[in-house]
């Protein structure tokens, strides 16, 4: 593991470097220029992953380190021709197979640029081995996102060799002896700090805190605007459509504020909340298309592996054609974000959230604690979701299914939205029961829409021209294999929701929802 | 964890040239890897100047008391560690003898590194023991270096009738010509004109060439000192067989 210093003013290498010759075998290796990058994702996940990925231009090849920023753990490395946008991007490989499953879909970007003038002493044993490495560099930030160029603490790295820790130690002794003090963050960290980014600052959640007297409209706004701060943070990345987390995250906010609005009721003059429901009921729909293409592009890999080895080649045709169509889905997307009609909405919306609440407002809900609206709203979905459960037997249609899903999805954002109302580690559980459930109907609608899609597809494609019956063929399969996964979730709810009904949970519900005086489930 | 041997019942074939080389390749790319030097003279322990020497010999190594981990030193390149050789390790057949289910022992004191080194190069000694039925059980692929003579393919088929007999996978073997002298009329003629009955001969052959000798004096793989020699340029294309043929049996 690394110990780094930070080198005072005052101190220079040259200095350094003579005082540790005068007792040390050290072979200095020639100064270098490096230009490192720090990447991650839009969302922070490999900071959140307590690590970070450092990429040095090395001629015509790119030198990568994904090492973490605290605590023990070794260093990967890479030597890779193009820098990867993505994880998949990768050659196969242990750094690829570790870092698919923390960066996911997510592409990787710039964050900060560090530039260092590097000097590198090798500690040597009498056999001129390598005991230790002394790095010592002299830092400074270029120019960028409009930032002016700048300094960086100067730093001196101890780098031990493995099964030689005396040098090592002699090293640390030897730098604090000569007034160096030890880096307490990751010089990038403290790159990021200069150049005002805040590492980590990006949450598609809510992480609001509601006070519980607060009247229900105004935290109504409260919820609201954090939903419009989350789709303004995704916009840019949808337009760019750089990677599909971008448009997922933006369609979410959209989401969450169309049920708000429906669900939490008589907070806002009917007027408005029918206005605004129609408008984000627009954004729905236009950014419907782009979504569905991404997700068939997200799980083709795994659709592909689905099928015998023999047809995997046959439906590669299905990629080209929904790579083409997603591009053609893009720019309509583009074209909407772009046109009045959305500007006009945001200002409108964001006017109105900012605007303060009607203190004289006659509505039923909007003077009312926000802690008594929730729970009872909550109450009140909670019970549909157990009536709506309990009617589905063998025989119920498959809209029985979705219909019950819709009312989920309606309680899960409820729960979400109010969660700081409640004990923490009591609503996250109950959460956690829900979204086990929401899996199973989610699967089970998932498959459907996507064998009812796949046989669109395949009519639009016949309409293109140039579809072989192979291709034809191969999706076929694929249709069988979502039909049959669709069958197995049927199976799969009547434990699930017989577990998520259970008469303990539907205690823990009601103790946490239910007031006294409400009726019972 | 992918483990590759590099061995031969005959000695001076270009064993620890080819696992020193192959592994500093790895490294290179980034890959954590380690190279053990299992055999006593600790040639590959020489080139990476490290002291050929293990706290308490071969004996408590296989008992497991101490923890391998401990035994392991970095070498002068990133992402390439040594377990040193120890002269006790002439002994070897007999420590494993003393020990329960004797020819799994390497492949249990590697297991606790699945996920610490992504590569790990057995350098081993020129024997046929129950030292090599050990690597054999460990290894993902066994490079069997063959110098392009007669006794050397005898020797070869030895090898083969072995893993025959001892029901051992022999698509494991990968073997290669080594030290080839192109001067040489019967190295080229069987060079040129492989025999049929080496399945998985790899296509790249590793030249006769004094750079290899050097490594002793430099103590340093081929590609730190001469990076351009064509032994060098045969490691790098003999590597990329290895990975293809190891990413074909995963």
């Amino acid at each position: 593991m690394r110990i780094e210093f930070i080198i005072p003013e005052g101190v220079r290498f040259e200095d350094l470097q003579s005082t540790i010759q005068k007792n040390n075998r050290i072979l200095t290796e020639p100064s270098r220029m490096a230009d490192r990058t720090y990447y991650d994702s839009f969302d922070w996940r490999l900071y959140l992953n307590n690590s970070l990925l450092e990429g040095t231009r090395d001629g015509s090849e790119n030198l990568l380190v994904w090492r973490p920023l605290k605590g023990k753990g070794r260093d990967l490395r890479l030597r890779t021709g193009r820098m990867p946008r993505f994880a998949r991007d990768l050659p196969a490989g242990q750094f690829r197979d570790l870092l698919e499953p923390v960066l996911e879909m997510r592409e990787l970007a710039s964050r900060v640029r560090i530039r260092s003038r590097t000097h590198t002493l090798r500690v040597l044993n009498r056999d001129e081995k390598t005991v230790a490495y002394l790095v010592v560099e002299e830092n400074t930030l270029p120019r960028q996102q409009g930032k002016r160029p700048g300094k960086l603490d100067d730093r001196a790295i101890i780098i031990p060799v493995k099964g030689y820790p005396k040098p090592c130690n002699e090293l640390v002794k030897f730098l604090q002896a000569s007034g160096l003090t030890p880096a307490q963050h990751d010089l990038m960290l403290a790159a990021l700090a200069t150049i005002g980014e805040i590492p980590g600052s990006y949450s598609s959640k809510l992480n609001l805190k509601l006070d519980p007297a607060m009247r229900a409209d105004r935290a109504t706004k409260v919820i609201l605007h954090r939903l419009l701060e989350v789709m303004l943070q995704n916009e840019d990345g949808t337009r760019t459509g750089t990677d599909s987390e971008f448009l997922h995250d933006f369609r979410v906010a959209i989401r969450r504020t169309r049920s708000a609005l429906t669900q939490i009721k008589e907070v806002f003059p009917k007027q408005t909340t029918e206005r605004y429901k129609t408008e984000f009921a627009w954004m729905g729909t236009i950014t419907s298309p782009s979504r569905d293409l991404d997700v068939y592009l997200l799980n083709f890999d795994k659709y592909r592996d689905s099928l015998p080895a023999a047809v995997q080649a046959d439906i590669e045709p299905l990629r080209e054609f929904l790579i083409r169509h997603q591009k053609i889905e893009l720019r309509a997307l583009v074209k909407a974000l772009n046109s009045a009609r959305y500007r006009r909405l945001i200002k409108n919306w964001r006017d109105f959230l900012e605007q303060p609440v009607n203190e004289r407002s006659t509505l039923k809900n909007s003077w009312r604690p926000v802690t008594e609206v929730a729970c009872e709203r909550i109450w009140r979905i909670y019970r549909r979701v157990i009536r709506e459960g309990n009617a589905i037997n063998a025989e119920s249609p498959a809209d029985d299914l979705h219909e019950l899903r819709k009312t989920c999805k309606k309680l899960r954002y409820l729960m979400e939205f109010f969660q700081s109302l409640y004990p923490a580690t009591r609503i996250r559980e109950l959460i956690r029961k829900l979204k086990t459930l929401q899996e199973n109907l989610g699967d089970f609608q998932d498959y459907e829409v996507q064998v009812t899609t796949l046989k669109t597809f395949s009519h639009q494609m016949v309409a293109e021209g140039e579809v072989s019956p192979d291709t034809l063929l191969a999706m076929g399969m694929l249709i069988d294999g979502l039909e049959r996964r669709q069958h197995q979730a049927r199976k799969t709810f009547t434990g699930r929701f017989a577990d998520f009904s259970l008469s303990k949970n539907q205690g823990h519900f009601r103790k946490l929802f239910a007031s006294s005086g409400e009726p019972q489930v | 964890m992918k483990v590759i041997a590099t061995y031969n019942i005959k000695g001076g074939v270009g064993k620890t040239a080819t696992a020193v080389n192959l592994a500093w390749l790895a490294a290179r790319e980034g890959a954590p890897t380690l190279i053990w030097d299992l055999d006593p003279q600790g040639a590959a322990s020489y080139y990476f100047r490290v002291k050929p020497r293990i706290k308490g010999g071969g004996k408590r190594l296989i008992e497991g008391k101490r923890d391998l981990d401990d035994f392991i030193r970095g070498t002068d390149f990133e992402w390439l560690d040594l377990l040193p050789a120890d002269f006790s390790y002439r002994n070897m057949d007999l420590y494993l003898e003393q020990a329960k289910k004797p020819v799994r022992q390497l492949h249990k004191l590697l297991k606790p590194f699945k996920h610490e080194y992504y590569y790990v190069f057995l350098d081993c000694p020129p024997s046929i023991s129950l030292v090599s039925e050990n690597i054999f059980d460990a290894a993902s692929s066994v490079l069997v270096p063959t110098i392009p003579t007669t006794l050397s393919l005898r020797t070869y088929k030895q090898i083969r009738k072995f893993f025959r007999q001892n029901r051992l996978d022999p698509s494991k073997l990968l073997p290669f010509f080594s030290m080839v002298d192109r001067r040489k009329q019967l190295h080229c003629s069987i060079v040129d004109d492989s025999p049929t009955d080496m399945q998985n001969l790899l296509e790249t052959s590793i030249p006769y060439d004094s750079n290899v000798e050097r490594m002793g004096s430099h103590r340093a793989p081929l590609g730190e000192f001469a990076p351009n020699s064509r032994s060098a340029r045969c490691y790098e294309a003999l590597w990329e067989e290895v990975k293809q043929h190891l990413s074909h049996w995963e």
